[in-house]
This record gives structure tokens, C-alpha cells and sequence, in this order.
């Protein structure tokens, strides 16, 4: 049968051939696993996804949630299917054992994420967002909140989400209004309005744990005066047994374009004035204890697009496979209709998807890598390097990987035609789907703030000039490989552009060109995204020739041609050799386009006065 | 109050001062039109659509179609606004006067679709259809037909629709099965079935006229053996009283992402054996026929994008106008600055004049060619109607597919600007997105209109065509060389055009020895058209703002002048011409040169890819 979630294969190829993450098994943390626990681990959620997440997607599509009195209600398929991820043990796959996880690197864990998120993101929403209210109490609650807290969430017998959102604070989160007061008990009493909380309320768990960012009577304004509390939706007591409920108040859903099985919920605080919770992380700290849980979720995010994409480009193909329409461009007058995947035209749709959906994979799962490496090196100095890489990428993967998956949905939409905008085939709902990954955890646009003005500049640009070393080291290895030769040569040209582009739009940020340099911030990121894609995608050629040729071995070019059509191992690694030739000769001009286009600076949307966009 | 839909200031400028469409009324045909005639129509046109039909588009959307034994039902509300455009005669606002229109430009009919697109595309399908099917009359059919059916259709007393589509036939429409039969009476039987038809049924009019496409039994099998037929839903009589319902049975009708008040029909033609059609044109002309139909109706499909990327932009600029979020870039270090209206923000500027960019030069672009069609018109030569009709044919796929791809991008930045709220539905951002997506689908997919573009187009009358528009913008380049503020960008366009020259004579060349790795490009190559054209529109537009505004400022220094900006609406409308057209041709031609070296490099790529390697 098809493969409609992500391709096994591929994910094999990047995990074992092109990252080679087998190496993470020298190290103390990982020692007891290798390759086979991995492919067993995966092979397992890839069953879950496929038998049970992907057959109630479409139906929470079209069921959505119920909102009512305050309850919402998701789809009533989810339930049976959330009890199994439970009991999978699906929701803390990358943790450590002593607090429930499954002990696996984030690679693995990223791998079966964009599984659960191909088959159905609304659903997958309520693990992520479990996990990540989770990891802020592992890594920042007392001994006492630990106990309370962490076990159940890591499990999933509790949800979790995260409160950050109030009306007038989406982007700018120092704006937030919500406050809390400190009670004799040590609690805090919490007040304020809270929007767009992605599975605030439902009816999968008995209770929900809300990490809430409030500011503490009297604390500073923005966001140095900004603290976190855990808030559970039910109280907990010192026994661990609950209480009575906390007064946090569903009062309405939003209805969506996409992930209408993901409550995105309007939650009141305190409304009778009886919210409480503990502290975490210390007063005025909140936002640093957020942002690792940003980071956490914004590579979840990616990860989302990534599976909604790969998901898109699979049912693609197959459609292509099948649906005849068309003669054969080359075919003589009464040829017969051949399948579409015949047609040039859309042959670049699908290999730009491939492109894409591949690129991105390895990007995300590269970066999961550099925090594994990170988990098992001793080396302070490295350990500073892969976290310099990781911080660097974090940006560009959430916004690059979000943009270009809404892309590939959208192409998908286009390969299937008419039947492409219709709710009997699944690429709309996937297009709808991943519309908000763009969006939540930091728009693109904060993204490329954040990339050009905090990544580039910081540690005197040492994180950027680490990043063109690793993708130099891989511009030199395929160098010596005689097919990849041109293409290394021309990654490598437009690697000296891109640093070229990079100081100038950095140096114009730190003159009075301050607007002119930040109205080329999202370009910015956009070429970061494309060159670092090539780099994934000649890394991944160089591998995959490497075996292409001992497949091949001495065979003439006729007998050769026979082996790739014949042998699916051989296609496969002649397919990778393809993607980074189409990528680095089609796509890649564009790029050094953009970035002369970055060059020029134009002032013209700063320039224009405000009445001037007309309306 | 902000505006929604179209920009009057820049329909307007567009009309009189970009194209001058006054000067049309120096022919017999326009004679007696002028500049107020046109505003009295756009003007009573906009009160419509935003009176009327923008009001009921979400209602249309979350209520849809309801289809039940055949029969489909429109939601409540649409009722009143079909009448309403009926009244008014909006659906020949373009088409001689004795046959029921009204007789004005192309190009003010373009501007009015625009404007009920905007509003309210599921709706203003229903006039673009039952116009295509009456021009199909009009055109081809027997003094009978238009005596029975062509006031009707064009009144919008009876529906209209086109049946190409079948489940085997889509971009390929040679591979159709529906077939015909010649009856004694000179009718035809027909049988088949159709998929995708819109509006083929509905409750707003007593019948519904389709133009069908079939095969009349022992025809050639292909395009060449294909014939149309006018196949009304209920038999006319030749009285032109009603008959018996034709076995027209709506089967069914489609679940979509958007449009859901635009009933997407499976049709049975004769399932019971009784339906007939009369022969519209010639036994086995029907492709012929329909091609006219067809590029009208991808026009109309432009046309369509364009009005939902429109009301996406302005819908933008208000948001945020208003939406305050985030300090200003300068102050951010400041902990009591305030909180800025987003339009403040560099990279929501970025985006919205991206939008403007886009929407403005398709426009431009849109209009030029319902200008072309005007002049063709009243051409006082052969030779000139030849040249505008080439000009019309060169441009068309480039409208269809580039307008709908680029209006898609536009309603998706449209959300990007609302962040959080553009995902919800109490906001009118997610909805245009999902109306304007099937724009890239029907009336041929963007790579059909690619194909077109690099296989007809391009090399027809030996280049001949294409030589001459890249020569027109040549001219316009000339001109602004000599504007203040856009020497620069006037020499950059240049050096773009000679590249687009060299890259599609370096493709014509390329494409006989190397057929499949050349298509592969044609999209990529229309791509780069359509840029290039906007280029050349914004830059014509910018020529033409230049003059005007430096009427207004005059003599002034720096600072007079920038206060005039901000004062004077006009001359900051004037001024936005010049930053857009600087920021297209500085921000986004690179990206197009860059994107002229990668057809060059005419990667094999995609053909050498075995099927198996694409994996799956």
C-alpha cells in the first residue's frame, strides 16, 4: 500500500545514512540503544498514526469541538485514540526514564512527532502541548511540583497548555495585562483574560495544568516584570489528590480555518477571584523560563508543518501515479492518456515538493541531533558550538519550515486539480491545517527579528560563522564526488553571497538604516532557509552516491539506467541525487537573486507614508 | 470610513489617469460615454457590492448550498442580491445595447466584476457564467437561439452555465465520452455525465441554460470530433414558453474548501434518454467555440483573484491602521514607550506593500487587457486589430494563472498581517483565502495556461507578438528614464526585459532537442513573464504619478514637500505609486533575473528522476 504519512524510507535514510545517529550511542545517555530499538520505537508510532490517528482526522475536521457551558467537548474519536497515546507512552518519547520518558534522543522523538502531526496535527497538538508544560516543571519546579505535577503530565493522565496570549499582548507578550498576588500561603491569586489557548479546555483528562505568565503586583512594565505560574485547572492538594476547581473559566472557541479538532480556547482567570497557583522559576523570571519552552515549541511547530507537508507531498505522488489525464508530451497522436506524474509540469511541482519536504526534514531533525550531541558531550567547548548551531536554526526552522510546508500544501492542492479543493480528498484539510503554523509561537516575522537582530550578531557573529564552517565541510566532501562537483561549487558561491548580504544588512541594522535593514528581515531569513536546505540536500546527494555507486558498481551506462529503474534502493539514491541537482540549479538562482535584491536595501517601505498604501 | 473591496483612488487612477479611457470615447461605439457616465456606473456598482452582496458572503460561506433530491437551495439571503443585480442589469454591463446591455468599455465591466468578486465571489459566479454561456449565443447561435434564449440569459431571468468537465476529461477535455445523437427534428439527444459544473443547478432562476460539450456518434475522437450544444434545463418551446424539465438531473454536488455558495454540480445528461440540445456553431466546431468562452471565462477567473486579493489588501491596510501591537523598532529598548499601530512595523510594511505591489500591478495588468479588447473594438484598421488581438491572446494565460497564483499569496499574507485573528473565522481574512484557492484550478490549472504560454504564445507569428510587448515596455521604460525618481529603476527594468528576451529565445531554442526538460520550465518562464509585466505596469503607473505629483509639489524644498505627503491624500497616493513601483523593481525583479538563470540553466532533473525515485 501507499505511504500517506511520511516516507519510511527517507526517514530511514536521513536518520541511519545521512546523520549517521547511530554515533549517539557511544555516548553514556544513550548507550543501552541502537539502531534496531530506534526503528522499533518508530515502526511502533508509525502504526499508531497510520491505524489510529489518521482514520479520525477527517471526521474532527468536519465535527470539530462543541463548546458549551464552559465544557468543550473535542471529537468523540479522540478519546479512544488519546488513551492510546497514553499508553504508548507517546508523550514524553525523548525524556529521561526516572520521570517517565521513553529515553530516547530528540531525533527519534522529532521522527514520531511528524508522524503523529501528518496523520492529524489537532489531535497531536495535545501531547506537544502536554510535553512542554511538563519540561518547564522538570526543568524549573520545586521537588514538591515535581511530584505533584510531573509524572501525571508526562503520562498524560493531566493536559497541559500555555497562557501567554491575551488580546492586546499576542506579538508583543510585555504588553500582558493579567496579574497576580501574592498570598500568605506562598501562593499567588491570579487574575486576567487569556486568548488563543490552544487545548485550554477539554474533556480528554480530568484535569488541565496551564503555565500561566502574569505580572506580579508592583513588578516592572514589559517584560522584565513578567513572572510564571502553574495553574491547574482543578487544584491539587500537598497529598496530590484534587481539590476544588482552580475558577479558570472556558468562555468561548474560536472557529478556525484549520485544526478545528484543536480547541483554541478564551480562558477567564480569577473571574471569581478564587484562581491560585505556585510560582515558577522565581518573581520577574517568567519570560526566561518561557523561552525555553518557546524554543521547545517552536521546533514542534516545524515539525508540524513539516509532517502536514509530507504528508501532502505522499498523497501527491500517489494521486500523480494513478490519475490518468493527458497524452504524453512526446507521445505520437492517438497515444493514450498517461498518468499525470508523466507530465513535466507537474514532475516540478513534486520534485520542488520533495525538495522542500526532504530539505526541511533534515533541517529539523539536524537540529534535534545538535541537542542530542549536546546531551552526551563532555566537551564544554562543543557543547557551546552544537548550542550556538541550535540557536541559530531555531528561527529559521519555525519560520522557513512553516512557510514553505503551507506551500507544499498548496501545491498539493494544485497536483490534485479540481478534486484537490474538495473535502473528499485530504490535501485541503492539510493546507487548512498548517495555515497557523506560519502564525502561533511567533509569527515569521518575529522570527526574522530574532534572526537578524539577535542570532547574527551575538557572540560577535561566532554562531553564523559556525554555521557556513558546517555547511563548507559538506561543500568540500562533495567536491570530491564527480556528479556533485558542479553543484558544490555553486553552493559554495552562494555561501560567499550570502555572508557577503548578511554583514551588509547587519551593519546597515546598527546605523539610522535601522528600518530599511529590519524591512529585509524576513528576505533574510528566507535565503538562510534556501541555502541551508542546498546544504541538506548535497549532504544527503553525497551520502546517497555513495551507495548508488556500490549498488552500481562497474555496470555500463544502459545497464546502470536499468538498475535505477529496477532496483527501488537504486531509484531511492538516484532520487536524492536528482532533488539537490533540481534545488541548488533551479531554486538556488533565485536566491542569489534575493539576496542582491537584499543588497539594494530599498527604503521604499519605510519611505512610504502611511496614507500612500491607499483605502 | 476605510474602504473594503477595491481602492476608488486607485480605480480611478487606473482608468483615467494610467490608461486614459476617455480617448475610447472618440469612436462611434463609445460615442456619448465619458468620464462621469463611467463613475455613475462604478459608483452604483460598488453601493451594490458592498451594500448588498459583501454583507451576505460569511453568511453564504457558513451556510453553503443545500442540495436534496436534485434540487440545490441558496441560502436565503442570496436570493434578494441575485434580484438586485438583475434589476440593475450588471450582468451585460459590456454588451451591445440591442441585445440587452449596457453597451459600455470592457474595461468598465472588468472593473465592476472586480468589485462583486471582492464582495462576494460565490454570487458573482452565477453572472459570470450565465454572461459566458449568452456571449456563447450571441456569437455562434442561429437567429432562433438568440431569439429564444439571448435576452434571458443576458437579463438573468435564466441562469447559465459551461459543461466541459467530465471525471475522465478535466485538463484533457479531448478524452470526453458525453455523447449525441441527430434526432429527426434537428435536435440532438444527449448523453454523459458532468462533473465540476458551476451553478448547472439552484433555485434563483426557472431554468438554466448549458452550453455542453459532446461528441456526436462516429465523430473523431480527441478535440476534433467535439460539438456544443445548448441544452436548457427546461425544454424552450418555439414560443418561447416553458416544456417539460430536458433530464438535466443535478446528482450531487461538491464539498469545498471554498466558494460554498457556488454549487459545484455533478450533472446526468439524459439519464432517462430524454434530454436534448440544438446544435450551437458547427458539427465538431465545439472546441473552437468554446475557446472563445474559455478566455473570456479566464479572464473573469483573474478577474475573480484579483477582487478577493483586493479586499484581502484592504482589509490589511485598515487592521493595521488600527491594530496597535509591539513598540516602535526605535524605542524598543524604551520600557514605557507605547504600543504602535502594527502599520508602523518595518516587516508589516514590507508585507502590505508587497500586497499593494501585487494587486495594483495586477490590476493593471487585468485592465490593460480589457483595454486591448476595447481598442480592438473600435480599431479603424485590420492591421491594429490584429496587433491589439495578438497583444489580448500573448497576455491572456499570463492573467489567468499569474493573477490567480499571486492573488492566492496575497489573501495568504492577508492573514499573516491579522496574525492569530487571520485564522479565525469572526475575521474576513481566512475566507478570501479559501474562495481565491480554486482560482489556479478551474478554467485550466496554472501549468495548462503555462503550456499555453510557452508552446502557442510565445512563438506565434515567429515571435512577433511577444517581440512587440517587451518593445511597448521598452517605451514605457524610455519615458520614465527621463522621471524624477525612477532614473534607477526605469534603467533596471530595461536591463530585465532584454533578459527576458534573451531567456525565452534561449528556451525556443532549447525546446526541440530538449521537449520535456523545457516544459518542465514553463511555469517557471510564465512565472518571470508575470513579473516582468507587473514590473512594467507599476513602472507605467510610477511615469504617471511622477508628472502629477510633481504638478502638486512644485518648486518646493525637502521639507514642503514631505509635509505636502502627509497632508495632501493625492500626493501621497501619487508618491505610494513611486515607492511601489521602487520596491517592486528594487525588492523583487533580482529575485526574477535570478529566477531567468535558473530556466537557463534548464535542469534535466525533473525528467531524469526515475518514478520510483520520488518515493511514496
Amino acid at each position: 500500500m501507499a505511504q500517506t504519512l511520511t516516507d519510511r524510507k527517507d526517514v530511514q535514510f536521513v536518520l541511519f545514512d545521512h546523520l549517521n545517529i547511530e554515533e549517539l550511542t557511544k555516548g553514556k545517555k544513550f548507550e543501552d540503544l541502537n539502531k534496531k530499538t530506534f526503528e522499533m520505537v518508530i515502526s511502533e508510532a508509525r502504526s499508531l498514526a497510520t491505524k489510529e490517528m489518521l482514520p479520525t482526522s477527517a471526521d474532527a475536521d468536519q465535527e470539530g469541538c462543541l463548546f458549551e457551558g464552559g465544557d468543550v467537548k473535542v471529537p468523540e474519536s479522540f478519546h479512544r485514540v488519546y488513551d492510546q497515546i497514553k499508553k504508548g507512552e507517546w508523550i514524553a518519547v525523548a525524556d529521561d526514564l526516572e520521570v517517565g520518558g521513553q529515553g530516547m534522543p530528540e531525533v527519534i522523538s522529532l521522527a514520531v512527532l511528524e508522524m503523529f502531526h501528518a496523520s492529524n496535527s489537532a489531535l497531536a497538538g495535545f501531547p506537544m502541548l502536554g510535553h512542554g508544560a511538563a519540561k518547564l516543571v522538570e526543568i524549573f519546579g520545586t521537588e514538591q511540583m515535581k511530584k505533584l505535577f510531573l509524572q501525571k503530565m508526562y503520562s498524560g493522565q493531566w493536559g497541559g497548555t500555555m497562557l501567554l496570549t491575551e488580546p492586546n499582548a499576542g506579538s508583543d507578550v510585555g504588553a500582558l495585562e493579567t496579574t497576580a498576588t501574592k498570598n500568605s500561603d506562598g501562593t499567588y491569586s491570579v487574575q486576567g483574560n487569556k486568548i488563543f489557548i490552544s487545548g485550554g479546555e477539554h474533556d480528554l483528562t480530568e484535569n488541565i495544568i496551564h503555565p500561566v505568565l502574569a505580572r506580579i503586583e508592583g513588578a516592572p512594565k514589559g517584560t522584565a516584570g513578567i513572572s510564571l505560574f502553574i495553574v491547574p485547572k482543578i487544584w491539587v492538594n500537598d497529598d496530590g489528590s484534587l481539590g476544588e476547581a482552580n475558577d479558570v473559566i472556558c468562555t468561548g472557541i474560536e472557529e478556525k480555518i484549520g485544526l478545528h479538532g484543536s480547541p483554541t480556547c478564551s480562558l477567564t482567570l480569577g473571574g471569581k477571584g478564587n484562581c491560585r497557583g505556585f510560582l515558577l522559576g522565581g518573581e520577574n523570571k517568567g519570560i526566561r523560563v518561557m523561552f525555553h519552552m518557546m524554543n521547545e515549541a517552536r521546533l514542534a511547530v516545524a515539525i508540524q508543518a513539516l509532517g502536514l507537508a509530507s504528508s501532502a507531498y505522499l498523497y501527491s505522488v500517489n494521486y500523480a501515479r494513478e490519475r490518468l489525464q493527458g497524452k504524453s508530451l512526446t507521445g505520437a497522436k492517438d497515444s493514450p492518456q498517461v498518468p499525470i506524474i508523466q507530465h513535466p509540469d507537474v514532475r516540478r511541482m513534486l520534485l520542488w515538493m520533495k525538495a522542500q519536504v526532504e530539505g526541511n526534514r533534515s533541517m529539523n531533525f539536524y537540529t534535534a541531533f545538535c541537542m542530542d550531541k549536546v546531551a552526551i558531550t563532555e566537551n564544554e567547548e562543543e557543547k557551546e558550538y552544537l548550542e550556538d548551531l541550535i540557536g541559530f536554526l531555531t528561527p529559521i526552522c519555525k519560520a522557513y519550515t512553516s512557510e514553505k510546508s503551507c506551500q507544499v500544501c498548496g501545491q498539493a492542492i494544485q497536483v490534485h486539480g479540481g478534486y484537490g479543493a474538495c473535502r473528499d480528498y485530504p490535501v485541503e484539510q492539510l493546507l487548512r491545517d498548517c495555515k497557523i503554523t506560519t502564525i502561533y509561537e511567533g509569527t515569521t516575522g518575529i522570527q526574522a527579528m530574532d534572526l537578524l537582530g539577535r542570532k547574527i550578531g551575538m557572540k560577535q557573529g561566532k554562531p553564523f560563522k559556525s554555521l557556513i564552517k558546517e555547511i563548507g565541510k559538506v561543500t568540500a566532501a562533495a567536491r570530491k564526488i564527480p556528479d556533485l562537483k558542479d553543484l558544490a561549487g555553486r553552493l559554495d558561491e552562494t555561501l560567499t553571497s550570502l555572508t557577503m548580504t548578511t554583514m551588509q544588512l547587519a551593519q546597515a541594522a546598527a546605523t539610522p538604516k535601522v528600518l530599511e535593514a529590519f524591512a529585509h528581515a524576513c528576505p533574510l531569513l528566507e535565503v538562510f532557509g534556501d541555502v541551508i536546505l542546498a546544504w541538506m540536500l548535497l549532504w544527503r546527494a553525497s551520502a546517497a552516491s555513495t551507495k548508488l555507486d556500490k549498488i552500481l558498481g562497474d555496470a555500463d551506462d544502459e545497464k546502470k539506467k536499468t538498475k535505477i529503474n529496477k532496483n527501488k534502493d537504486a531509484a531511492y539514491y538516484h532520487g536524492q541525487i536528482q532533488t539537490a541537482r533540481y534545488f541548488i540549479n533551479s531554486v538556488l538562482p533565485g536566491t542569489i537573486g534575493k539576496m542582491n535584491a537584499i543588497s539594494n536595501i530599498e527604503a521604499a517601505p519605510v519611505k512610504i507614508t502611511d496614507a500612500g498604501f491607499g483605502g | 470610513m476605510a474602504q473594503t473591496i477595491t481602492d476608488r483612488r486607485d480605480v480611478q487612477f487606473v482608468l483615467y489617469e494610467q490608461f486614459n479611457i476617455e480617448t475610447l470615447s472618440k469612436s462611434p461605439k463609445f460615442k456619448g460615454l465619458n468620464k462621469k457616465t463611467y463613475e455613475m456606473v462604478l459608483s452604483e456598482a460598488r453601493s451594490l457590492a458592498t451594500k448588498e452582496m459583501l454583507a451576505i458572503s460569511p453568511e453564504g460561506d457558513q451556510e453553503g448550498c443545500q442540495f436534496e433530491n436534485g434540487k440545490v437551495k441558496m441560502p436565503e439571503s442570496f436570493h434578494r442580491a441575485y434580484n438586485l443585480v438583475r434589476e440593475g442589469e450588471w450582468i451585460a454591463v459590456a454588451d451591445d445595447p440591442e441585445v440587452g446591455g449596457q453597451g459600455m468599455p470592457q474595461i468598465i465591466a472588468t472593473s465592476v466584476m472586480e468589485m462583486f468578486q471582492g464582495a462576494n465571489v460565490s454570487l458573482a459566479l452565477f453572472f459570470v457564467l450565465g454572461h459566458g454561456a449568452g456571449k456563447l449565443i450571441e456569437l455562434f447561435g442561429t437567429k432562433k437561439q438568440k431569439e429564444l434564449y439571448l435576452e434571458k440569459v443576458y437579463s438573468g431571468e435564466w441562469g447559465g452555465t459551461m459543461a466541459l468537465t467530465e471525471s475522465g476529461a478535466g485538463s484533457d477535455v479531448g478524452a470526453l465520452i458525453t455523447s449525441a445523437k441527430k434526432n429527426s427534428d434537428g435536435t440532438y439527444s444527449i448523453t454523459g455525465n458532468k462533473i465540476f459544473n458551476s451553478c448547472a443547478e439552484h433555485d434563483f432562476t426557472e431554468n438554466i441554460i448549458n452550453p455542453v460539450l459532446a461528441r456526436i456518434e462516429g465523430a473523431p475522437a480527441g478535440t476534433k470530433g467535439i460539438s456544443l450544444f445548448v441544452v436548457p434545463k427546461i425544454w424552450v418551446n418555439d414560443d418561447g414558453s416553458l416544456g417539460e424539465p430536458n433530464d438535466v438531473v443535478c446528482t450531487g454536488i461538491e464539498e469545498k474548501i471554498g466558494i460554498h455558495s457556488s454549487p459545484t454540480c455533478s450533472m446526468t445528461l439524459g439519464g432517462k434518454g430524454n434530454c436534448r440540445g440544438t446544435l450551437l456553431g458547427e458539427e465538431n466546431k465545439g472546441l473552437n467555440a468554446m475557446f472563445h468562452m474559455m478566455n473570456e471565462a479566464r479572464l473573469a477567473v483573474a478577474i475573480q483573484a484579483l477582487g478577493g486579493a483586493s479586499a484581502s489588501f484592504l482589509y490589511a491596510v485598515n487592521y493595521a491602521r488600527e491594530r496597535l501591537q509591539g513598540k516602535h523598532l526605535t524605542q524598543s529598548r524604551n520600557p514605557d514607550a507605547s504600543p504602535v499601530a502594527i502599520i508602523e512595523h518595518p516587516d508589516v510594511r514590507r508585507m502590505l506593500l508587497w500586497m499593494k505591489a501585487q494587486v495594483e500591478g495586477n490590476r493593471s495588468l487585468n485592465y490593460y487587457v480589457a483595454m486591448c479588447m476595447d481598442k480592438a473594438e473600435i480599431a479603424e484598421n485590420d492591421e491594429e486589430k490584429e496587433r491589439l488581438n495578438d497583444r489580448i491572446s500573448i497576455l491572456t494565460p499570463i492573467c489567468k494563472a499569474y493573477t490567480s497564483e499571486k492573488s492566492c499569496e496575497v489573501c495568504t499574507m492577508g492573514i499573516q498581517v491579522y496574525g492569530g485573528y487571520g485564522a479565525c473565522r469572526e475575521y474576513p481574512m481566512e475566507q478570501l483565502l479559501r474562495d481565491c484557492r480554486i482560482s489556479t484550478i478551474y478554467e485550466g490549472t496554472t501549468g495548462i495556461q503555462s503550456m499555453d504560454l510557452l508552446s502557442r504564445k510565445i512563438g506565434m507569428k515567429k515571435g512577433k507578438p511577444f517581440k512587440e510587448l517587451l518593445e511597448e515596455m521598452q517605451s514605457t521604460v524610455a519615458e520614465a528614464k527621463n522621471k524624477p525618481g525612477l532614473e534607477d529603476i526605469a534603467v533596471q527594468m530595461e536591463g530585465t526585459v532584454t533578459r527576458l528576451l534573451e531567456t525565452a529565445l534561449h528556451l525556443m531554442q532549447k525546446m526541440p532537442s530538449n521537449i520535456s526538460a523545457a516544459f518542465a520550465q514553463s511555469y517557471p518562464f510564465l512565472e518571470v513573464c508575470g513579473d516582468v509585466v507587473i514590473g512594467w505596469m507599476l513602472l507605467w503607473r510610477a511615469s504617471v504619478a511622477s508628472s502629477a505629483l510633481s504638478k502638486l509639489l512644485g518648486d518646493k524644498d525637502e521639507e514642503k514637500r514631505k509635509e505636502l505627503l502627509k497632508k495632501n491624500k493625492d500626493a501621497a497616493f501619487y508618491d505610494g505609486q513611486i515607492q511601489t513601483a521602487r520596491y517592486f523593481i528594487n525588492s523583487m525583479l533580482p529575485e526574477t533575473v535570478g529566477k531567468m538563470s535558473a530556466i537557463k540553466n534548464m535542469e534535466a532533473a525533473p525528467v531524469e528522476i526515475t518514478e520510483a525515485g520520488f518515493g511514496g
